[in-house]
């Protein structure tokens, strides 16, 4: 910090002192109190909004992900019994160009039209936060350049030319912030309504990525089951592959090494 | 560990050493070499398999707990804020309530996604998970058969290394007579163990494999299965999405692009936002920022944006290629016991829809919303006498919807002006009339 910020600092560290214990007045803007609780509500909103787009492309990328890795450990258990129906193999297919093509492919919009919004947006916030708490800076120098002021009139000091140096002082502070408040004052009722334009857009986008998503996903795997013999799907569903499950699993418990020994 | 295991432990300490340093004879037995990599790969992959199918089941559930969230978030934007909650007076009618309701439509939606597809992952847990899980129990029993098996062979290297070295002393007393005695006789106790557990692994590991690929097979086929259910449901629920508020027959680009970037330049174009990289100011402007900043313009795509959702054609089914019937349990199977399958073949009895064809994501672009009327902006109070003419200093591209682009050197005449250059000023050129910056120019 340099030297006049520090000296700033401490003035304004004393003059927060003094409101506390009522020496100082402090100056009330309502409007402005008003605006900024309704950015803050905004703030947390775009801000949960933005984790949760993100966390969706996450667990996406991670399911498809381990189905990969499925499609992997699956491929490696058929060894060279794979060779022999070859679905393992079109499952791994299916699965991989689900995710280089349809993930890799949705990637590019969702990050155009969701993620990249939404995070421009937040980025704004530090910029206003910075705004805001200069802002308060400004007051509390203006308060307490005011107060002298008025400490000066009422026990008028020896030396006259003391107030009105006093009055330009607090002039110039009075200036500085009324333009900041004056500009954030202005300035968040148009973000807070611009939140909505703004943001709308990614929402439908999310819904449209999910529907092409969802579609692409279904025929990709769908075109697996040509490989399959054509009983399996009736096998599934009248759970006799549960049963083959069940039935091999407990040969395998019948074995010697397995612990019946 | 108990106290027979350690003594054990310590007792074949040495020649434990000896194996991994190759010190002295040991055994080595190929096909069981071979049997124990082949059982290595199997308890990775096992593993690997139990895990993935974990992590799988997590990251859908994930999936949709985060699009049920991100509505609920969005619900959040779209509602009007208010800086004092507690007074209902407060709340302007400035929040976006179509955007509510296809929030909450869709929030509805994915409830009932996730409702229908509990059982699916129920299955994925009972059915994949749980087996795995089983087989892992085993594994990991085998693998404690297949340590005995080599402390036996331990064992046995070390009877033989003693035995050998009493043979080949040269003079023997009567307590090495004795002791080879014992020897001997040791060597053939550890012989038979070693040899009953080398032969039962060697015999029964690549009976585990067979298992093992037998019981991958329908595990495989059924986790396949789940997942086409799974899809399919995510897939027909996803289709069925009937909220008018999406244009759901443009691409995701263009619709994106549709919905307006006027929001985003807006957006741009306040100082605040801007705050740490322009300390406030902007360039061009004086400092309270005189420019028109899109009060009213906030409002406009906001319309716009009510509009577009109303005038929605309806068609807009997505094809899915080459899809024939719905994989689940189809209807005319009287054996389907799973609890899941009566909700799914209701489902499935329309089996044609798959083939109905709908516009593609692009196809439908024709259904383009009018370009946004002209915002209006505030007109100046403080005039000019008319008909001055100002000269073009600078080329003026507009940047927003009613700013008056020049090129250098066109004269302008006034409609209104300030006396500050750092402002907008309104002007005419031929027909065209607008706002543009009074320091591109130069009072004639």
């Amino acid at each position: 910090m340099s030297w006049s910020g520090f000296k700033k600092t401490m003035d304004r560290t004393a003059t927060r002192v003094m409101m506390k214990a009522g020496q100082v007045e402090r100056t009330n803007d309502r409007d402005f109190e008003t605006e900024l609780r309704r950015y803050r509500t905004m703030e947390s909103a775009a801000n949960k909004l933005q984790a949760e787009a993100k966390g969706y492309l996450d667990s996406l990328r991670a399911m498809t992900a381990s189905q990969m890795r499925i499609a992997e450990t699956i491929d490696a258990f058929y060894g060279d019994a794979g060779a022999r129906d070859g679905v393992s193999r079109s499952y791994k297919q299916a699965v991989e160009d689900l995710d280089a093509e349809t993930i890799k492919a949705l990637d590019g919009p969702y990050r155009q039209c969701i993620l990249d919004p939404i995070n421009r947006f937040c980025n704004y916030f530090p910029d206003i936060n910075e705004c805001i708490k200069k802002r308060a800076h400004k007051q509390t120098t203006y308060d307490g350049l005011r107060s002298k002021v008025k400490k000066l009139t009422e026990k008028p000091d020896k030396d006259p030319a003391k107030l009105p140096a006093a009055e330009r002082e607090a002039d110039l502070a009075k200036a500085e912030y009324e333009k900041l408040n004056l500009q954030l004052t202005e300035e968040i009722p148009q973000i807070i309504d611009l939140r909505v334009p703004y943001l709308d857009p990614s929402f439908e986008a999310l819904v449209k990525i999910q529907l092409r998503f969802c579609a692409e996903a279904y025929s990709r795997m769908a075109q697996v089951q040509q490989y399959l013999e054509s009983d399996t799907r009736e096998n599934y569903a009248s759970g006799a592959l549960d049963k083959r499950v069940e039935d091999v699993l407990e040969e395998i418990r019948g074995l010697s090494i397995a612990g019946t020994v | 560990m108990s106290w027979k295991g350690f003594t054990k432990g310590v007792v074949r300490a040495p020649q434990t050493v000896k194996a991994r340093f190759n010190i002295g004879e040991h055994t080595k037995d190929p096909v069981y070499t071979d049997a124990e990599r082949r059982f290595q790969d199997l308890e990775r992959e096992t593993k690997k398999l139990h895990d993935e199918s974990q992590k799988y089941f997590d990251a859908i559930n994930g999936m949709m707990k985060h699009q049920i969230e991100f509505s609920k978030a969005c619900a959040e934007i779209y509602k009007p804020i208010s800086g004092r909650p507690s007074d209902p007076e407060s709340f302007l009618p400035e929040g976006h309530p179509e955007g509510i309701e296809a929030c909450e439509e869709y929030e509805r939606l994915v409830r009932e996604l996730q409702e229908s597809l509990a059982p699916e992952l129920e299955m994925i847990e009972s059915r994949i998970i749980k087996p795995a899980d089983e087989l892992m129990d085993i594994i990991k029993f085998i693998r404690k058969t297949a340590a005995k098996r080599d402390h036996k062979q331990l064992d046995y290297d070390r009877r033989r290394a003693t035995l050998k070295k009493l043979e080949d002393k040269k003079e023997k007393t009567l307590k090495d007579e004795k002791a080879m005695y014992r020897a001997e006789s040791e060597v053939e106790a550890a012989t038979t163990d070693f040899n009953y557990f080398n032969d039962l692994l060697k015999t029964e590991l690549p009976e585990l494999f067979r298992l093992e690929r037998d019981f991958i097979q329908p595990l495989f086929q059924s986790f396949y299965y789940m997942q086409l259910n799974v899809f399919y449901t995510l897939h027909e629920k996803m289709q069925d999405i009937d909220i008018g508020y999406f244009d759901l027959t443009k691409d995701i680009e263009e619709g994106f692009e549709a919905k307006g970037n006027e929001a985003r330049e807006m957006a741009e174009q306040l100082t605040i936002t801007h705050f740490k990289t322009t300390g406030g100011m902007r360039k061009g402007q004086s400092k309270y920022g005189n420019k028109p900043l899109a009060i009213t313009a906030g409002s406009t795509p906001d319309k716009l944006a009510i509009e577009d959702g109303k005038t929605r054609p309806a068609g807009r089914r997505l094809t899915v290629g080459s899809t024939d019937a719905p994989p689940p349990y189809s209807p005319g199977q009287p054996i389907s016991p799973s609890p899941m399958s009566a909700g799914l073949i209701a489902e499935s009895g329309g089996v044609g829809r798959a083939n109905s064809t709908g516009g593609n994501w692009g196809a439908a672009a024709k259904a383009k919303a009018a370009p946004p009327p002209p915002k209006p902006k505030p007109s100046r109070l403080s005039g000019a006498p008319a008909a001055e003419t100002v000269t073009a200093l600078y080329d003026y591209e507009a940047q927003a919807e009613g700013d008056l682009s020049f090129t250098t050197g066109e004269v302008i005449e006034i409609i209104t002006r300030t006396q500050n250059e750092n402002e907008w000023w309104q002007g005419r050129i031929g027909t065209r009339t607008g706002q543009f910056p009074g320091n591109y120019v130069r009072i004639n």
